[in-house]
C-alpha cells in the first residue's frame, strides 16, 4: 500500500471575516505530483501554508510524513522545499550569501546540485536580492527549495514572473525531479497547461472545500461536454443530476457532465426535445472552468 | 545552524550596530573635547588625572547612549524581519523558533555586554594613568552607572517584547526608548522616597526581565511568523 505523505483531516481555517478552508479532508500519497487548482480565494495558499506550519487550523489536524506538524515542525521542514508566490529573501544578501545561508540550514544540502542550479537558472551570484527582478527572485527561491533534495516540494505559482524560456527550464527540472528523490510535488498554479504536463493528479478547491481529487486522466475521462441541438422553440425538459454546468444559447444546449457515462446520451435524447447530440472531450482548463462555474451559486445548473 | 543565524542577524542589523559603535566613539570624542575646553577638567593637577577624568566622563556618556543603541537593536531584531517580510522566509526554513530566538538573543546580549564592558575597561585604563584616583573613579562609576545599566536592561526587555508582538519595528523601538523614562516618572510620582535609586534599579530590572520572558513566550506560541 502506498504510504500517505500528507493528510488533512476535516481542516477548517477561519480568519476574521471569512472561512478560508471548510472541513477539508485530503490525502496525498507518496509518488504523486499534484496540481492544486482553484479560483482566487479558494484556499490554495492557506492549504499550502498549513502544510508548512505557517498557519494553524481552527479545527482539524494536518500531518506530514505521519508526523504532527506542530510537534515535529523542524524535522518536517528539513524535508520540505517551498517556493512561495512572492518570495521575500533577505534583500541585502547576494545570491551567493543566500546559498551559503540556506546550505547551513539543511542537512541534505547538495552543493553540487546548488552549483548546477545556479548555472541552469542563470542566477548572477554576486547580485543582491533587492536588485533581482521578480522572476530572478523566484529562481533564487527555487534554488533554495531544490538544492537540499526535498522529499516534498511545494510550489505556489512557480511560473509567476518567469519568462517562457525560464518556464520551460523549470518544467524540465521538475519533470526530472519526479523520477528522483522527491517523493511528492504539489504545484499550485493558474497555468493549467503546465499543471497538465507536470501533474498526475489534481485537487480542485472552491470556497475552501474540495470539489475534486482525482488523477488527471480519470478526471478527463469522466468529464465530458455535451452539445445538443434543441428542436425549434423548445427548451430542455430534463437536466441530469450529473450536470455540473449548462448553458442554453438559442437552440444550442451545452452542458458538462461529471461523472459521465455513455448511457446518459440515450437518457438525454429520450427525455429532451433534441434533434442532435455530440459528446466532446475537453481539456483540463475547460473542466476546471465548468466545475467552478457549476459550484458557484449564481452559475449552478 | 546557530552560527549562521547569528551571522545573518549581525548583518541584518548592521546599521543598528554601526550606530552603537559610532555613539560609543562619539561619547569619548565629546569627553575629549570637554577635557580640552572645560575649566574643571583643565584644572586637573596632572595629565594622568585629566586623562582619567576624560575617560571616566566618556564612559558615563557612552552608558547614557548605550540604552539608545540597545533600544534600536532590540526593537528591530524581530519586528524588522516582519517589516522586510523575511520572517516568512525564515519561518519555513528548518530552524525552530527557539533557535531563531537564541541567535537573536546572542546578538543582543553580546552587544549589551560590549556596551557595558568597553566603558568599564576604558575607565580602568584611565585609572591606570592615575592610580591614586582608582578608588574614587570606581566609586563614582558604580553609583552613576547602575541606574543606567538597569535602564538599558529595561529598554532591551521592552524592545524585545514589542518586537515579538508588533508588526512595526519603528513602534517597537519607540516603546523601548520611552519605557525607562515613563517608569522613572511613574516611580517618582508614586513613591515619595529620598533614595529612589534602589527602587528605580529594581523596577527597571524587573520590567526588563518581564519583557524578555513575555516576549519570548509570545513569539514561541505565535502562529504567524
Amino acid at each position: 500500500m502506498t504510504p500517505m505523505l500528507i493528510e488533512f483531516s476535516a481542516v477548517t481555517k477561519e480568519f476574521k471575516n471569512h472561512r478560508a478552508l471548510d472541513s477539508l479532508s485530503l490525502q496525498l500519497l507518496e509518488g504523486s505530483t499534484v496540481g492544486l487548482l482553484g479560483p482566487n480565494g479558494a484556499g490554495k495558499t492557506t492549504c499550502l501554508k498549513m502544510m508548512l506550519g505557517l498557519l494553524r487550523p481552527t479545527s482539524g489536524s494536518v500531518s506530514i510524513f505521519g508526523w504532527d506538524l506542530w510537534l515535529e515542525g523542524p524535522k518536517i521542514r528539513q524535508q520540505i522545499g517551498y517556493v512561495p508566490e512572492d518570495p521575500w529573501l533577505y534583500p541585502w544578501m547576494t545570491v551567493r550569501q543566500v546559498i551559503r545561508f540556506a546550505s547551513s540550514m539543511y542537512e541534505r544540502w547538495s552543493s553540487a546540485l546548488a552549483d548546477d542550479l545556479l548555472v541552469n537558472l542563470n542566477l548572477p551570484p554576486d547580485c543582491t536580492v533587492k536588485n533581482l527582478s521578480k522572476g530572478m527572485r523566484m529562481k533564487a527561491a527555487l534554488l533554495v527549495a531544490l538544492a537540499h533534495r526535498p522529499r516534498l516540494l511545494i510550489l505556489d505559482e512557480p511560473m509567476s514572473g518567469l519568462d517562457p524560456l525560464a518556464r520551460e527550464d523549470l518544467v524540465e527540472i521538475l519533470i526530472k525531479l519526479r523520477g528522483e528523490e522527491t517523493e511528492c510535488i504539489i504545484i499550485s498554479s493558474h497555468q493549467i497547461d503546465d499543471v497538465t504536463r507536470l501533474a498526475d493528479e489534481v485537487v480542485i478547491l472552491h470556497a475552501g472545500k474540495r470539489l475534486v481529487h482525482a488523477s488527471i486522466d480519470e478526471l478527463l475521462g469522466t468529464t465530458k461536454r455535451v452539445e445538443a441541438v434543441l428542436l425549434d422553440g423548445r427548451l430542455p425538459e430534463r437536466v441530469l443530476q450529473q450536470t455540473v454546468w449548462q448553458r442554453v444559447d438559442r437552440r444550442t444546449w451545452s452542458m458538462t457532465l461529471h461523472p459521465f457515462d455513455a448511457t446518459m446520451v440515450n437518457t438525454l435524447r429520450e427525455a429532451n426535445p433534441i434533434s442532435s447530440l455530440t459528446v466532446i472531450d475537453i481539456g483540463l482548463e475547460q473542466v476546471f472552468k465548468d466545475l467552478i462555474r457549476g459550484a458557484t451559486p449564481c452559475c449552478a445548473p | 545552524m546557530l552560527r549562521t543565524l547569528i551571522w545573518k542577524d549581525v548583518l541584518a542589523n548592521r546599521f543598528s550596530l554601526l550606530l552603537a559603535a559610532i555613539l560609543l566613539v562619539a561619547a569619548y570624542g565629546v569627553a575629549a573635547i570637554m577635557g580640552l575646553l572645560d575649566p574643571m577638567m583643565t584644572a586637573q593637577p596632572s595629565w594622568g588625572r585629566r586623562l582619567a577624568e576624560i575617560l571616566f566622563f566618556g564612559s558615563l556618556m557612552s552608558y547614557a547612549v548605550a540604552h539608545l543603541s540597545l533600544a534600536v537593536l532590540s526593537g528591530n531584531l524581530i519586528a524588522g524581519e516582519r517589516v522586510r517580510r523575511s520572517a516568512e522566509f525564515l519561518a519555513y526554513l528548518p530552524p525552530s523558533r527557539g533557535m531563531v530566538l537564541r541567535a537573536k538573543a546572542t546578538v543582543l546580549g553580546t552587544v549589551a555586554l560590549l556596551l557595558l564592558f568597553i566603558p568599564l575597561a576604558m575607565t580602568g585604563l584611565g585609572a591606570f594613568f592615575d592610580k591614586a584616583s582608582l578608588v574614587d573613579i570606581y566609586r563614582k562609576t558604580a553609583s552613576g552607572c547602575v541606574v543606567i545599566w538597569a535602564m538599558g536592561f529595561c529598554d532591551s526587555g521592552i524592545g524585545w517584547l514589542a518586537s515579538c508582538c508588533l508588526q512595526s519595528n519603528a513602534v517597537a523601538i519607540l516603546f523601548a526608548l520611552l519605557s525607562p523614562y515613563i517608569l522613572m516618572i511613574l516611580i517618582t510620582l508614586v513613591i515619595q522616597s529620598a533614595e529612589p535609586t534602589a527602587i528605580l534599579v529594581a523596577a527597571n530590572l524587573s520590567i526588563g526581565l518581564a519583557g524578555f520572558l513575555f516576549g519570548t513566550m509570545h513569539y514561541l506560541n505565535r502562529v504567524e511568523p
